[in-house]
């Protein structure tokens, strides 16, 4: 069975064409490469797999639900969308037990875990607003994954790490994929992809094509 | 889910805001208790109707209008991007955490309800105290303290009326406009009552439909009268109850909760 079916999905924002005719089958456990230049849609397509935007038209399944029907976010997704949101007067771990605390299902010592994965320090008292930019980015990781989702869900997660960042997140994408998760990636169109995955899609203009399968 | 935990967490800044509406009635309460002395009327029930209570209906004072306006106005402020600022800066993290956009949205909403009461007892306590402080007593204890009861509850209800308007128009625009908004709807409501009333046969009855007429405790006739004999306030529009405000207020206030779970539920989060 298809972890993710998109059908048809189109979506109209001030009259203009964002999605058009999307229409997707993504196994569970794989990882996805959606390419494209800035504003080409793929930020959208994640934001309306997130749930975050509805289709105009078409629909989102997600583990056999129907998106904004059956329920109105997937129910287990970790998610980077654009620049990182988080509270600036907080340190990493004060940021992420606020966001952990929505859901309640994970504890400190799981929170911190989550941290430490992506080489950061748990116990770091200096506050996000002090944060480099690759530090942000690996807070952003750390959020995405601490709750040990289903799904994850990330728009340009390697941007502004440095290579031991982008080596940790190498390897981390391959920890989660072994655990089972279904990753989307969208990457920028000239990046060069270094990393493992399973499958490419191009988006231009709001359309997906299937692009390349890695061997 | 535990989005009350998050919110405390993220109040820190609004909390702080408090201090300066101390501030803010006590130099109101000063104010307010200076001219209750010139009218000779040392009584706790003078002090609560001038400052929350209470403007002129048959000309405009615009220090009046001020001192009622400014702590609402405070209140507006401080709280006026609660749910705005979260959902541009961390939306996406926030809701693939939670599983209904609305709930999130009644969970805020509460949270801003909780602030407001919070934001209203500091006042009429900081205010009370100014008085007691001062020497003055009650006229009526029972009375006085049903009085100041009701003064507070339509306080809360208008303040939260407007606090509705301001994050939930931001929701469908932008926190400057709804603020805006709000505050015009206040101000031209306050200052357009004199007018129906000294000019328009039916104006009692537009002053009525007005919202910020809702708190005004002296425009109403249903408080038990005795408050004529504070000697300051004598003015009544006849009809015009408590009960009457309160449902007025609750009805608006529900009417603009379904509104924003409505809007927030159909929006695009982009």
């Amino acid at each position: 069975m298809d972890f993710i079916e998109i059908v048809n999905l189109n979506k109209v924002i001030g009259g203009k064409d964002i999605l058009v005719d999307v229409n997707l089958k993504l196994e569970p456990g794989k990882i996805y490469i959606f390419c494209g230049r800035n504003g080409s849609g793929k930020t959208m397509l994640f934001r309306a797999m997130c749930g975050l935007i509805k289709p105009t038209s078409g629909e989102i399944k997600i583990n056999g639900k129907i998106l904004h029907k059956d329920m109105s976010f997937p129910k287990s997704v970790g998610v980077i969308i654009e620049s990182p949101g988080f509270w600036d007067y907080y340190t990493g771990f004060e940021n992420l037990k606020i966001l952990a605390s929505i859901k309640n299902v994970i504890t400190d010592d799981e929170i911190k875990e989550a941290i430490t994965r992506v080489g950061l320090e748990p116990e770091d008292n200096r506050i996000y607003k002090k944060y480099s930019m690759g530090m942000k980015q690996r807070l952003a990781i750390a959020q995405a994954i601490m709750e040990k989702p289903d799904l994850l869900i990330l728009d340009e997660p390697a941007d502004s790490l440095d290579e031991d960042g982008k080596e940790l997140f190498r390897n981390l994408l391959l920890e989660e994929k072994a655990r089972g998760v279904t990753i989307l990636i969208a990457l920028p169109d000239k990046e060069d992809i270094d990393f493992l995955f399973d499958y490419q899609f191009k988006v231009r203009d709001g359309k997906v094509t299937p692009g390349d399968i890695q061997q | 889910m535990n989005i009350f935990s998050l919110n405390w967490k993220m109040m820190r800044g609004v909390f702080k805001s408090f201090f300066l509406g101390v501030g803010l009635i006590a130099i109101i309460g000063v104010y307010n208790v200076h001219t209750c002395i010139i009218f000779e009327s040392k009584y706790l029930e003078s002090l609560f109707l001038l400052s929350f209570g209470h403007l002129g209906l048959d000309d405009i004072i615009i220090i009046m209008i001020l001192l009622w306006i400014t702590p609402q106005l405070f209140l507006i402020w401080i709280l006026r991007d609660c749910i705005s600022s979260e959902l541009d800066a961390s939306a996406a993290y926030i809701f693939t955490r939670t599983k209904k956009r609305s709930g999130w949205l009644l969970s805020k909403l509460l949270f801003l309800f909780i602030i407001n009461l919070l934001y209203w007892l500091i006042q009429f306590t900081v205010l009370y105290l100014i008085g007691i402080i001062t020497g003055f007593g009650f006229y009526n204890i029972q009375e006085g303290i049903l009085l100041i009861f009701r003064q507070y509850v339509l306080m809360v209800l208008l303040s939260y009326f407007y606090i509705l308007i301001v994050n939930i128009l931001s929701l469908k625009s932008n926190v400057i406009i709804g603020f805006f908004t709000a505050v015009s709807i206040n101000i031209i409501s306050i200052l357009i009552s004199p007018f129906f009333y000294k000019y328009l046969e039916k104006g009692p009855v537009l002053i009525k439909l007005l919202p910020s007429s809702q708190a005004i405790v002296t425009w109403h006739d249903s408080i038990t009268g005795f408050s004529n004999k504070l000697g300051l306030f004598e003015f009544r529009l006849s009809g015009f109850s408590i009960i009457y405000s309160l449902v007025y207020l609750i009805i608006f206030c529900l009417a603009f909760i379904i509104y924003g779970c409505y809007s927030i539920e159909h929006m695009d989060i982009v």
